[in-house]
């Protein structure tokens, strides 16, 4: 009862976040240089007829919330519109391309999350040892590699020299998806990992500390029950929520990786339709990162909640 | 218990992430790249019965429908698929194709007559009453009502009626290119199927029914393959499939093709050749294009109305350097506005065009008449301006307004350089006022004055909208322009294009710089038949130029 109030609470705060974002996007597309016009004639004069028609077949002599208005009330009814550069319905573009830019997020987070939080944690109960030290290192050396360049040195040496990965595409089927995502999401994986490693040391760290760890040494309970049980699980918030803003620097971050390996994820198709002016197109990709940010916040704030029983106190509280 | 909240969270979590892999998709059934060339048997003349070409182009065309989408990527595609009435070759002289033979009994009136027993790749006969509807979708006024990027193209068609089995279009005024833009631009489509799909042409799941040699068997945003088309009247071509994949980065398409993922590209950075040359096996195909990087001045502005000005531009700049620094080797200086090519045609041959050129009046780089030149204007202390620019010209735009800066900075003229959006240049360019000095570039396709001179001259393009971009004409222009616009005598249109060439030489409102190659690449066992040009990529013939290597 209690988180479905929370979660109620957040979805309607979800849903007016996502009508604000939908007007910013909408007001500076109409307020930036340019005119859809141009995507719509192409670079050829146009007769002031031509002109006329495509105005009024796009609502362009409106008024700006006239047209804001138009597109609203589509989408309402689960209409986002149609593509002003091809005439295809505009969901029917953004989703598989959404699909294949949440597929890389994902896959990405799952070698963070793989890699990045037994690391952490070894490093965060051996502190100050040749294990935290290497790996310190490592992580100060990952998270100042640029995406783009730990992309290029990937493609050169285990695309191209090893041959074991494509070196570009999305790839289709399980096996051919994940065959062609490896490359990309080890390179946005690697500066990501060595931020959730540091997270996590640092939540260890404080954890590792506390009276009840030392007493379960005392105890003489095993050292893996002591890291997942108690070490682990108390430090899990902090690495919960680090995680979940790391999956939103993934999505953020995908747009160079996938302009590196050619992938025509979300973010590739963003720049193209904002080049192009294509008003409805950008709408529905802008849309769509800032529900897939919103959902994340709030999954990641559900999971905390689940996992930490003094955050549900708190938010019984409020 | 909480245990097991841990534990479920988790599982969850991950059967998430396996759903989330596993739910892919799009209707693409293409390997996007994955597989290399599987024949690589000795050079052969028949089609091979498995062998694929992984194909990346720069980018994905918006649609594969040219009035939708009109730029020169898709043709390589849609020439794959749909076939035109007549083939048209680089030097404009044109083949039959669907049409077995084209008559013109009156100046206004052209007559195709199909070939018989021509079928769709679905197994449906062609009719005259397809290419009637191909002709009106991609000219004529329900084209330009319909706001088809195709339709100022040949304003003079007026539309097409069929009867039996011949085509016969109508032209509201006799036009010596007609012919070669409806063998450029009408793709012949199924009408049945283009009419059920009327909103979605072009798009995935609706791309148009063609008779060429291939056929469509998939089309998403990672990728469209071509399988052959089985009804297709002609000789097969050598690929069995096609794949399209779509890289913007010249780095990625030589990784792609350095690991076999590809076999063909084309070369967006021409100053960067030496990358393509080291992919072991890789052949380069440069051709010609039928583009003209130049530079315009208004000479309705001053001191640009000066001819002494702009003759002092001319010799400050240095074509040859800029055509090194932004194309290598793969550029040719230009001596008139348009290139030979573009008028071989009606010059007659090549070389008829090429000793034509060379007569005309030639500015080559020299600063010390540039200076004598600019001593002699009304600025002879120089003068300040701008050079906008866009960054989506291409590389030879930045490098030619830096390059003007410095040259012309030795003569006195102060020019800046200035970036601008293509919006904003646009918007500036279709005032016609005050434009100054401007970089830019015409393609003339077809390879005829009419395709990149007519639009350039003239008192008629100096109106917003127009391409004159100079605001320039002249009595002998003006008597000209007719006669190569509307005659269909060669004789006289080839007299009249000089006029009109040798009248820019004389009056610089525009100062030609060069042409840049079209370069293909083609590896992993495949090679071009001989030696490629962009025509090869408009017209289809590409395919059949594809053999084992």
């Amino acid at each position: 009862m209690l988180i479905l109030g929370f979660l109620a609470k957040r979805l309607a705060a979800i849903a007016a976040s996502l009508l604000g974002v939908s007007f910013l996007v909408f007001a500076m597309l109409y307020l930036s240089p340019g005119s859809v016009l141009t995507t719509l004639l192409g670079p050829r004069p146009a007769t002031p007829a031509e002109i006329a028609a495509v105005k009024a077949q796009y609502h362009l002599n409106d008024p700006f919330l006239v047209q804001y208005w138009h597109w609203l009330s589509g989408v309402l009814h689960g209409d986002f519109g149609q593509s002003v550069q091809t005439g295809q319905a505009v969901s029917g573009i953004v989703g598989p391309a959404a699909l294949i830019s949440l597929q890389l997020a994902l896959y990405a987070l799952v070698l963070v999350a793989a890699f990045g939080i037994p690391l952490g944690l070894v490093a965060g109960m051996r502190r100050a040892g040749k294990f935290d030290r290497i790996s310190s290192v490592a992580a100060i050396v990952g998270m100042s590699a640029p995406p783009f360049s730990v992309g290029l040195v990937l493609v050169y040496v285990v695309g191209i020299k090893l041959q074991w990965f494509p070196v570009y595409g999305a790839g289709s089927g399980f096996v051919g998806r994940i065959e062609h995502l490896t490359l990309p999401a080890v390179t946005l994986a690697v500066g990501l990992m060595a931020l959730l490693m540091r997270q996590t040391r640092a939540s260890v760290m404080g954890v590792a500390s506390e009276d009840y760890v030392t007493f379960a040494h005392v105890r003489g309970l095993r050292a893996s029950r002591i890291n997942t049980r108690y070490v682990l699980r108390n430090a899990a918030p902090g690495v919960i929520t680090a995680s979940g803003l790391l999956l939103i620097l993934a999505l953020s971050a995908a747009v160079l990786v996938e302009t590196v390996f050619s992938i025509p994820g979300a973010g590739s198709l963003l720049v193209k339709s904002v080049n192009d002016k294509d008003i409805p197109l950008v709408q529905c990709v802008s849309l769509f990162l800032a529900a897939l940010i919103l959902l994340v916040s709030l999954l990641v704030d559900l999971v905390a909640l689940v996992v930490d029983p003094r955050l549900r106190y708190d938010v019984a509280g409020a | 218990m909480a245990q097991h909240r841990i534990k479920a969270t988790l599982g969850i979590a991950a059967a998430l992430c396996a759903l989330g892999l596993a739910a892919c998709g799009g209707g693409s059934s293409s390997s996007s790249g994955s597989g290399s060339a599987s024949s690589t048997a000795a050079a052969s003349a028949g089609p091979s019965a498995s062998a694929t070409l992984n194909y990346a182009l720069p980018y994905d065309p918006s649609s594969l429908d040219l009035t939708r989408f009109y730029d020169v990527n898709s043709p390589t595609i849609i020439s794959a698929t749909q076939d035109t009435l007549e083939r048209m070759s680089m030097s404009g002289a044109l083949s039959p194709d669907l049409a077995g033979s084209v008559s013109q009994p009156n100046p206004t009136t052209i007559v195709y007559t199909l070939r018989p027993g021509i079928r769709f790749s679905d197994g449906s006969p062609l009719t005259a009453a397809d290419v009637v509807w191909s002709v009106d979708h991609t000219f004529g006024p329900a084209a330009l009502k319909a706001g088809a990027q195709t339709a100022t193209s040949a304003l003079s068609v007026a539309g097409a009626t069929a009867s039996a089995n011949r085509v016969i279009v109508h032209l509201k005024y006799p036009d010596p290119t007609a012919r070669a833009y409806i063998a450029l631009l009408v793709f012949v489509g199924e009408k049945k199927f283009a009419q059920a799909h009327a909103q979605a042409l072009g798009s995935p799941g609706a791309v148009a029914i063609g008779t060429g040699p291939y056929m469509v068997s998939s089309d998403s945003a990672q990728g469209i393959t071509l399988t052959r088309n089985p009804y297709f009247w002609g000789p097969k071509p050598y690929a069995a499939k096609i794949n399209f994949s779509f890289i913007a980065d010249d780095h990625t398409a030589q990784a792609a093709m350095q690991s076999g993922s590809i076999q063909a590209a084309n070369v967006q950075n021409l100053s960067a050749m030496a990358p393509w040359q080291e992919i072991s096996g890789a052949g380069i195909y440069p051709g010609p294009s039928f583009t003209t990087n130049y530079l315009s001045m208004d000479v309705t502005q001053a001191p640009f109305s000066d001819i002494h000005v702009r003759k002092a531009i001319a010799y400050a700049t240095d074509a040859a350097g800029l055509a090194h620094a932004a194309y290598g080797t793969n550029a040719q200086l230009q001596q008139g506005l348009l290139p030979a090519a573009a008028i071989a045609g009606v010059a007659g041959s090549t070389s008829a065009a090429q000793s034509f050129l060379s007569s005309l009046p030639q500015y080559s780089y020299n600063l010390a008449q540039a200076k004598a030149q600019l001593a002699q204007s009304s600025v002879p202390h120089g003068f300040s301006t701008t050079i906008p620019y866009t960054q989506s010209a291409g590389p030879w735009a930045q490098l030619a307004a830096l390059s003007l800066q410095q040259t012309l900075g030795q003569i006195g003229i102060k020019a800046t350089p200035k970036v601008l959006t293509s919006d904003q240049l646009n918007a500036i360019l279709q005032a016609h006022k005050n434009l100054g000095l401007q970089l830019q570039f015409l393609v003339s396709t077809p390879p005829d004055p009419n395709g990149g001179l007519i639009p350039v001259v003239g008192a008629a393009q100096t109106h917003p909208g127009g391409l004159n971009f100079a605001n320039w004409t002249t009595p002998a222009v003006e008597k000209a322009i007719p006669q190569v616009a509307g005659s269909l005598d060669p004789a006289t249109r080839w007299a009249g294009t000089q006029t009109i060439l040798r009248q820019v030489a004389e009056q610089v409102p525009y100062v030609p710089l060069f042409t840049p190659n079209d370069v293909y690449v083609l590896a992993g066992g495949f090679k071009y038949a001989r030696a490629m040009s962009v025509v090869d990529f408009l017209n289809g013939d590409w395919v059949f130029l594809v053999h084992a290597g």
